[in-house]
C-alpha cells in the first residue's frame, strides 16, 4: 500500500489509529487558512441483504480503487470496521465532496469491476464538512457510522450530509481606526461595534495618529486585522503606515481601508498599487461602509 | 567759544537722535494700530469652513514644495514628515541636496526609500549641474535632487526647474509647517485669481518644542533667554512690519523660511539671485520691480495665520553670524535696487517701502548706536547732557520695550500659543530687559553687517560661495 | 526739558500699567476659555451617542436633551453637524440637519446676522450655508441693503446658489463688482446638478470669468449629458474658452469623435495641442498615431511630454513608442520617449 502511494504520487492510505494525528493537523489549519475540509465515511454493503460483505480480496480491490480516485492532498483511512473507509478531503467543502462521491460511484457501478452479479453491492456515504478545529477524529468516525447505520437508501448509492461540524468558531478580528478627529473616530467605533456579525468578534481600538499605531504592539498578533485610516495623519501619514504594514511578513491578514478627502486619481492609483484594499472618499455612506466591512469578513471563508 | 560750539553740536546731535526716535516710534505706533484693526476684524472668524472648502482639489492649485538642504541632517526628516502630513489636495516635495557634506542625503534615501530615476529636467533657470534625481518608493510625490554645491539660491533655482506644478513653496530644511499652513497661505493666491503672485507666512520659533515626526504637540515658550528674546523679536517684526505693509502691497520681506511663489513670475523675474546674501528679500524686490516695470496688476502678500515653526540660534556666535548676514543682505538688496527709492514709477513700493526700509532698517542701527554711545558719554559729562541722555533712554524704552510688549499682547490676544504656564508674564518681563542687553548686542552685529557690506562691495569678484544654512550647527 | 522728561516717564509708566492690566486680562480670558472648552467637551461626551442615533437611526424627531440651550452648546452642535456633513453622505443627514437648524438654531443665527461685528456676521453666513437654513433666506436678502464687504457678498451668493438658481444668476449678472474665477467656481459648484440647464441658457449673460468657471465645473461633474454644451464652446472665438472646454471634455472622459477634435492638432496655440493630445489617449492608438506622432515632435516641451505620457497610457502605446524610437530622428522627442519608457507610466 505504501509503495503504491509513493509510485503514483497519490494521497496517503492510513489505518484508523494512524489517521487521528494527521486529522488533527489538517483541522488545525482550517481556522488559519479559512478553508474547510470534508470527511466522508464510506460503507459498502450488500444491496439485497443490507449486510456487510465478507470478502477480503474485494475489500482490497475497493481500497485500491478509492485510492486511485483521491488527490494527493487527501487521506484515505481504512477503518477498523470491514468495508468502511473514511476519506478526508483537504481544502474542500461538502459540495465538492458530493461531486467527488458522484464521480466515484459512477465509475464503481458502471464498470462493475467489484460488484459482480452474485453479490450486488451498494455504497453508503456520510459527508461531513468541518470548519472548526475542535473536532476529534474518533467523534467524526462514530458520527458517520451512526448516520450510516440508520440510512436505508433506495438507489444504488446513498449520500447523507451531516451539518454538525460546519459551525465556525467565533473568530476575533482586530480593527484599528486611525483618525485624528476624535468625534469622527467615535462615530466609526460605535458603528463598527454595533455591527451584527455571527462569526466574528471585532476587537476595536482607535489611534490618533500613525505613529501611535506603529508604536503599539497592537498590529503584531496573528489575528485578521482591519485597518481603517485617514490618508493624512499627523506623525506618520497613511501612506507610511500602509508601507510599514505591507512590508510585514504575513501581511495578507491586513485589510486596509483608506479614507480620503483628496480625490486626485493619481494618488489613489498609487495607494492601490501599494496595497490599499479599498478607498473610501469622504463624505461616504456609513451603511455602505459597514457592508463593505461585512463583505470583507465574509470573504475570509472561501 | 569752542566749548559752546561743541555743546551746541552735541546737543544738536542729541536732538537729531531724539527726533529720529520720535519719528520711528510714531511710525511703529501707526503700524501697530493698523495691525490691531486688521487682527480685530478677523477675531473669532471661523476659518475652519474656508479651509475645509479649499481642501477640495477643485478649488486648490497644486503646489511643489522645495526644500533646499545643506548639511541639514538634524532637522530634515522632521521637515519632510511635516510636509507629508499637510492637509492639501496635491503637492510634491522636492528636497534639493546642495552638495551636503553630512548625512543629509543618506538619511533621506534611507527614511523614504529613495530610488534613483531618470527624469528630464527642463532647465529654465541656470544652476550648478544636477547629479541625480531620486524618487521615494513610499510616496511618489517625494523627490530628492542631488546637485553640486551652489548656495541656497542656486538650490532653489534647481528646485524650480524640477518642479512640475505652477506654484512653489520654499521651506528651510529645519522648519516645520502646521498641517493647514499651506492651505491658508495659498488662499490669497487662488481667491485673487492669481493676482497675488507671492505670499509669505508667519514664522514662529520652535526650539525645545516637542517635535516628533514632523508635528508639534504643544507649543511652549522656549526656556533659553536668547531664544525668548528672538521670539519677541519675531512677534514684533510680524505685528509691526508685515501685516501693515501687506495691506498696501508694500511687503519687501517675506521670510525665506516659508513662502509661496507663482513659478511663472519668478522665472520671468530671473529666479533667485546667486551671489546675493539675502536671496529671499532680493527675490521679492525683483518681483515688485518686474511687476511695476511691466505695468502688471500683481500683488505680494503676507498672511498672519499660516505658521511655520523654525529653530532659532541658541548661541551668541551663531546668532551673531545670522544677524550680520541679514543686515548685509538687506543693505545689498536696497543698494542694488536703489533706483527704486522715491521713484514714482514703482508706486507704493518705491515711494513708501523703500524709504521706510532705508530710514528704519538701514539707517536705524547707525542712529541707535549713536544714541547708545551718546548716553554712555553723557553720563560722564553730566550737566545738561544728562537730561538729554535720560530723555533718550526713555525713548529707547518706549521704542524697544513698550512696543515689544504691545506686540506680545496683541499676539496673545489673538492666539493661544504663549499663554500657558506664565509664558506671557515671562515674555513681558523679558521685553523690559531688551533695551539693556539684547538691543545693544544686535546693534553691534548689525554694524558688523554694515562693515561686511562695504568690504564685500570692494572685493566683489573674489567672493566665496557660502553654504545654505548656519543654523545646522546650533542644533 | 525737565517737564518733557517727566511727562515721558509718566506716560511710559501709564502705558506699562495699562499693558500689565491687559496682560492679566488676557491671561484670565485664556483661563476662562480653557474652562469653557472643558465644559464643551463634557457636553460633547453626553450628547454624542444621542446624535449618532438621531442621524443613523429611523427617528425624525430630535429628543429634547439634544437641543442646545446656550451659545456654548450651540458651538458643540455646530461642530457635530459639520463633522457629520463633511464625513458622511448618508441620505437624511442633510435633511435632518436642515430641519433641526431651521427649527432650533435660526433665532441664534438671525441675531448673529444683525451683529455689528464683521466676523460674527460672516460666521452666521457660513452656518446658514452649511446647514441650508432656508428659513433665513429672507434675512439674508435684507442684508443686501447694508454696506457689505466682498466676502459677505460672496457668502450670500453661495447661499443663493443652493436655494434659487434663477435668482442667483440674475443677481450675479447684475453684481457690480466681479469675483475671481476661483470664487465663481465655488459658487457654481454649489448649484444643484439638475439646475445646470439654467446655467447653460444664461451662459452668454455672465461675466467671462464665470463662464470659464462653469466650463471647468461641468468637466469636474463628469456628466456625459453636458458634452454637447462643451462641444459648442469648442467653436468659440475665445481661445481660453476653447482650451478650457477641451479640458472639460477630457475630464468627463466620454468617448469622442476623432473628426471633431482633429483640427486642433494644427492649432497655433500649444495649450490646445496639449489638450488634444490628452484627449486622444481616449481613442485607440491605431486611429490616432499619425496625429500623435506629429505631436511627439511638437516644438513645445509640454506638448511633447504630455503626448509621450498619453501614448504610454493607452493599450499598445509602449510598442508604438518603441516603434517611434526606431523611426524618428527628432532628438528632443527621442529624449522624452526614452524617459517615459524607462519609467513606465505613472
Amino acid at each position: 500500500m505504501m509503495d503504491s502511494s509513493i509510485q503514483q504520487n497519490k494521497g496517503l492510505v492510513l489505518t484508523e489509529k494512524e489517521a487521528a494525528s494527521f486529522f488533527d493537523f489538517l483541522t488545525a489549519n482550517v481556522v488559519r487558512s479559512k478553508i474547510s475540509i470534508t470527511a466522508i465515511v464510506v460503507s459498502i454493503r450488500n444491496s439485497s441483504t443490507m449486510r456487510e460483505i465478507r470478502d477480503t480480496k474485494k475489500e482490497m480491490e475497493i481500497e485500491a480503487f478509492l485510492h486511485k480516485e483521491i488527490r494527493q492532498t487527501d487521506l484515505l483511512v481504512n477503518l477498523n470496521h470491514p468495508f468502511q473507509w473514511c476519506i478526508v478531503l483537504a481544502h474542500s467543502k461538502e459540495e465538492e465532496a458530493g461531486a467527488f462521491l458522484n464521480r466515484v460511484c459512477d465509475k464503481m457501478m458502471n464498470n462493475n469491476a467489484f460488484c459482480s452479479n452474485e453479490e450486488d453491492c451498494k455504497l453508503f456515504a456520510c459527508v461531513m464538512e468541518m470548519r472548526n478545529s475542535d473536532v476529534q477524529f474518533q467523534d467524526v468516525i462514530t458520527k458517520g457510522q451512526q448516520v450510516l447505520q440508520g440510512s436505508t437508501g433506495e438507489g444504488q448509492w446513498n449520500i447523507e450530509y451531516v451539518e454538525d461540524y460546519k459551525r465556525i468558531e467565533v473568530e476575533e478580528v482586530k480593527v484599528s481606526i486611525i483618525e485624528e478627529n476624535q468625534l469622527f473616530c467615535n462615530i466609526l467605533h460605535t458603528s463598527l461595534a454595533n455591527m451584527n456579525l455571527d462569526r466574528f468578534r471585532l476587537n476595536i481600538q482607535t489611534f490618533q495618529d500613525g505613529y501611535a499605531f506603529i508604536q503599539s504592539d497592537w498590529h503584531s498578533s496573528s489575528h485578521v486585522h482591519i485597518i481603517v485610516m485617514n490618508d493624512i495623519l499627523p506623525r506618520k501619514n497613511g501612506l507610511e503606515v500602509l508601507h510599514m504594514i505591507r512590508s510585514l511578513p504575513n501581511n495578507q491578514r491586513f485589510y486596509i481601508f483608506m479614507m480620503t478627502k483628496r480625490k486626485t486619481e493619481e494618488d489613489m492609483i498609487y495607494a492601490y498599487d501599494h496595497g490599499v484594499d479599498r478607498y473610501i472618499v469622504q463624505p461616504f455612506n456609513i451603511r455602505l461602509f459597514e457592508s463593505q466591512i461585512k463583505r470583507t469578513l465574509e470573504r475570509l471563508w472561501t | 567759544m569752542i566749548e559752546s560750539l561743541l555743546t551746541f553740536f552735541s546737543l544738536l546731535f542729541g536732538s537729531f537722535i531724539i527726533l529720529y526716535m520720535l519719528v520711528v516710534i510714531f511710525i511703529y505706533s501707526v503700524m501697530l494700530i493698523i495691525s490691531f484693526f486688521n487682527i480685530r476684524k478677523r477675531y473669532q472668524l471661523d476659518q475652519e469652513g474656508i479651509d475645509e472648502e479649499n481642501l477640495d482639489a477643485t478649488y486648490m492649485k497644486p503646489i511643489s514644495i522645495i526644500v533646499p538642504a545643506y548639511n541639514e541632517e538634524v532637522g530634515i526628516l522632521d521637515t519632510i514628515y511635516s510636509l507629508m502630513s499637510l492637509r492639501f489636495p496635491q503637492t510634491e516635495v522636492i528636497v534639493v541636496n546642495d552638495g551636503s557634506k553630512d548625512g543629509t542625503q543618506d538619511k533621506l534615501i534611507q527614511a523614504f526609500q529613495m530610488k534613483k530615476v531618470k527624469k528630464v529636467v527642463k532647465k529654465v533657470l541656470d544652476t550648478e549641474p544636477i547629479i541625480a534625481i531620486y524618487q521615494s518608493s513610499l510616496n511618489q510625490n517625494v523627490w530628492l535632487v542631488e546637485k553640486e554645491n551652489g548656495g541656497k539660491a542656486d538650490a532653489l533655482n534647481a528646485g524650480i526647474n524640477v518642479a512640475k506644478y505652477p506654484f512653489f513653496c520654499s521651506i528651510d530644511g529645519d522648519s516645520i509647517l502646521n498641517e493647514k499652513s499651506l492651505l491658508q497661505v495659498m488662499n490669497p493666491i487662488v481667491t485673487s485669481n492669481e493676482e497675488v503672485i507671492a505670499v509669505g507666512g508667519n514664522v514662529r520659533i520652535a526650539n525645545e518644542n516637542n517635535v516628533q515626526l514632523g508635528s508639534i504637540s504643544s507649543p511652549k515658550l522656549p526656556r533659553h533667554y536668547l531664544v525668548v528674546m528672538q521670539v519677541i523679536e519675531y512677534l514684533r517684526a510680524f505685528m509691526i512690519g508685515r501685516i501693515s505693509l501687506s495691506k498696501f502691497n508694500m511687503v519687501l520681506i517675506i521670510s525665506g523660511a516659508f513662502s509661496v511663489f507663482s513659478k511663472k513670475w519668478v522665472i520671468d523675474a530671473g529666479g533667485y539671485s546667486k551671489n546675493m546674501i539675502g536671496e529671499d528679500m532680493e527675490l521679492v524686490v525683483k518681483l515688485h520691480r518686474y511687476v511695476k516695470e511691466h505695468k502688471l496688476k500683481k500683488r505680494i502678500e503676507f498672511v498672519a495665520d499660516p505658521v511655520c515653526w523654525t529653530e532659532a540660534p541658541q548661541t551668541l556666535s551663531v546668532l551673531r553670524r545670522q544677524r550680520r548676514r541679514w543686515q548685509q543682505g538687506l543693505l545689498e538688496s536696497l543698494w542694488k535696487h536703489k533706483r527704486m527709492t522715491l521713484n514714482p514709477k514703482y508706486g507704493a513700493v518705491g515711494m513708501v517701502s523703500f524709504p521706510y526700509f532705508w530710514f528704519v532698517e538701514a539707517i536705524g542701527p547707525l542712529v541707535e548706536f549713536g544714541g547708545y554711545v551718546y548716553i554712555v558719554v553723557a553720563f560722564f559729562l553730566g550737566d545738561i547732557y544728562l537730561e538729554f541722555a535720560f530723555l533718550l533712554l526713555c525713548l529707547f524704552v518706549l521704542y524697544g520695550s513698550v512696543i515689544s510688549i504691545a506686540s506680545v499682547l496683541l499676539d496673545a490676544w489673538n492666539n493661544d500659543v504663549y499663554l500657558r504656564n506664565k509664558d506671557l508674564a515671562r515674555l513681558m518681563v523679558m521685553s523690559l530687559t531688551e533695551v539693556v542687553w539684547y538691543k545693544p548686542l544686535t546693534l553691534i552685529w548689525k554694524l558688523e553687517g554694515y562693515l561686511a557690506f562695504i568690504l564685500r562691495r570692494k572685493e566683489w569678484g573674489t567672493m566665496k560661495r557660502t553654504g545654505l544654512s548656519e543654523k545646522g550647527s546650533s542644533s | 526739558m525737565e517737564i518733557s522728561i517727566k511727562m515721558l516717564i509718566a506716560s511710559i509708566a501709564i502705558i506699562m500699567m495699562i499693558q500689565v492690566c491687559l496682560g492679566v486680562y488676557i491671561s484670565m480670558k485664556y483661563k476662562k476659555k480653557l474652562r469653557k472648552t472643558n465644559r464643551q467637551e463634557t457636553y460633547m461626551e453626553s450628547v454624542q451617542q444621542g446624535w449618532y442615533d438621531f442621524f443613523f437611526g429611523e427617528h425624525r424627531e430630535v429628543p429634547d436633551v439634544l437641543i442646545p440651550t446656550n451659545k456654548e452648546e450651540i458651538q458643540v452642535v455646530e461642530y457635530i453637524f459639520l463633522t457629520y456633513l463633511n464625513k458622511f453622505s448618508n441620505e437624511g443627514i442633510r435633511e435632518k440637519v436642515q430641519h433641526f437648524a431651521n427649527a432650533y438654531l435660526h433665532a441664534h443665527y438671525a441675531k448673529q446676522l444683525k451683529s455689528v461685528k464683521w466676523s460674527i456676521r460672516m460666521n452666521a453666513l457660513f452656518r446658514i450655508f452649511d446647514f441650508h437654513i432656508d428659513r433665513l433666506k429672507d434675512e439674508c436678502v435684507k442684508l443686501e441693503n447694508k454696506k457689505l464687504s466682498t466676502e459677505e457678498w460672496f457668502q450670500l451668493f453661495k447661499i443663493y446658489a443652493i436655494f434659487d438658481v434663477s435668482g442667483f444668476l440674475s443677481k450675479l449678472a447684475n453684481y457690480p463688482n466681479s469675483f475671481s474665477e476661483h470664487e465663481y467656481r465655488k459658487l457654481i459648484n454649489n448649484v444643484p446638478l439638475d439646475s445646470f440647464v439654467i446655467l447653460f441658457t444664461h451662459f452668454k449673460e455672465l461675466p467671462r470669468a464665470c463662464q470659464l468657471s462653469i466650463i471647468d465645473i461641468v468637466g469636474l461633474k463628469r456628466h456625459s449629458d453636458h458634452v454637447p454644451f462643451l462641444e459648442e464652446q469648442i467653436q468659440s472665438e475665445d481661445s481660453e474658452i476653447r482650451i478650457r472646454s477641451l479640458k472639460a471634455v477630457y475630464e468627463i472622459g466620454w468617448m469622442i469623435d476623432l473628426e471633431t477634435y482633429k483640427p486642433f492638432v494644427q492649432s497655433p496655440i500649444w495649450e490646445e495641442r496639449l489638450m488634444v493630445s490628452k484627449l486622444f489617449s481616449r481613442l485607440p492608438i491605431e486611429q490616432t498615431y499619425p496625429y500623435m506622432k506629429k505631436l511627439l515632435e511638437d516644438e513645445s516641451w509640454w506638448v511633447r511630454s504630455e503626448t509621450a505620457h498619453s501614448i504610454a497610457r493607452v493599450k499598445n502605446g509602449e510598442d508604438k513608442l518603441l516603434e517611434f524610437l526606431q523611426t524618428s530622428n527628432d532628438s528632443y522627442a527621442l529624449e522624452m520617449v526614452q524617459e517615459i519608457l524607462q519609467k513606465g507610466y505613472e
